[in-house]
């Protein structure tokens, strides 16, 4: 998967901020332009280390699924660990 | 009417929404509130009549306002003036005059009014409505504005109207 394109970085961004308006949550010393570096820099991440997040995936997996079920293993790891945190 | 006094009012339940492009009516803590957007440009709408004890000094409008969860950064607002007087402008169409606009920080702690003015001066500014005349006041966030930096929605509270 490539990065995300500037207009879906925005579309994070702005699905940030409107979390963070619905339930009231501050996040310190941040504007605008902070929320959109730090997804800019999340996605910047996840591309960079694409290879070594397939290659720490059991083979089985990472010959089999498909690049859209990998991120949805991600997604779900990333979320649960969110959840219990 | 003397500088400074109060000539009208306007809470969130009073606000007339645009047909696009509006602020969200919300509750905080039971407290009525219009939402508006850190993306895009949003609006309300209020209608009232000029009391005619305004003394033709111009006006200021106050904006008290809150944020959603920031406690820093910048919000640009934007006031316009409609007239709608006698026998004269067609309701059919929206011919608010050009927007005054202020850029305000937040207060430190999200909840917090913040209270920001807007002076219009007598005339073109506020689409010239004189005493005793109806008018519509537009409030916008202008969200995609480079200078508003604040993250998340602003919350407007109330709105005053009083001779500048």
């Amino acid at each position: 998967m490539a990065v995300l394109s500037n207009g879906d970085r925005q579309i994070v961004t702005n699905r940030l901020m409107l979390w963070l308006s619905e339930n009231h949550i501050t996040l310190t010393a941040h504007l605008k332009a902070d929320v959109r570096a730090a997804v800019d820099a999340t996605d910047t991440w996840q591309d960079d280390n694409a290879a070594a997040f397939n290659n720490a995936l059991p083979t089985a997996t990472k010959n089999n699924a498909t690049a859209s079920q990998k991120a949805r293993i991600f997604d779900e790891v990333s979320k649960r660990r969110r959840e219990v945190a | 009417m003397a500088s400074g006094d109060t000539l009208i009012i306007f809470t969130p339940l009073a606000n007339e929404p645009p047909s696009s492009a509006f602020a969200t009516l919300d509750t905080r803590n039971s407290h009525p509130v219009l939402d508006f957007d850190a993306a895009t440009d949003e609006s309300a709408v209020f209608t009232g009549v000029l009391p005619r004890h305004y003394g033709g000094g111009g006006i200021t409008i106050s904006l008290r306002w809150a944020a959603s969860s920031a406690t820093t950064g910048d919000v640009v607002w934007n006031t316009q003036i409609e007239r709608l007087e006698d026998e004269g402008t067609d309701m059919d169409a929206d011919s608010f005059a050009a927007a005054n606009a202020a850029t305000a920080t937040t207060a430190g702690t999200s909840g917090a009014s913040q209270y920001t003015d807007i002076a219009h001066t007598s005339g073109a500014q506020m689409d010239s409505v004189a005493a005793g005349e109806t008018f519509r006041l537009k409030v916008t966030r202008d969200a995609n504005n480079g200078s508003d930096t604040m993250t998340g929605d602003a919350e407007l509270v109330a709105v005053e109207i009083r001779e500048t």
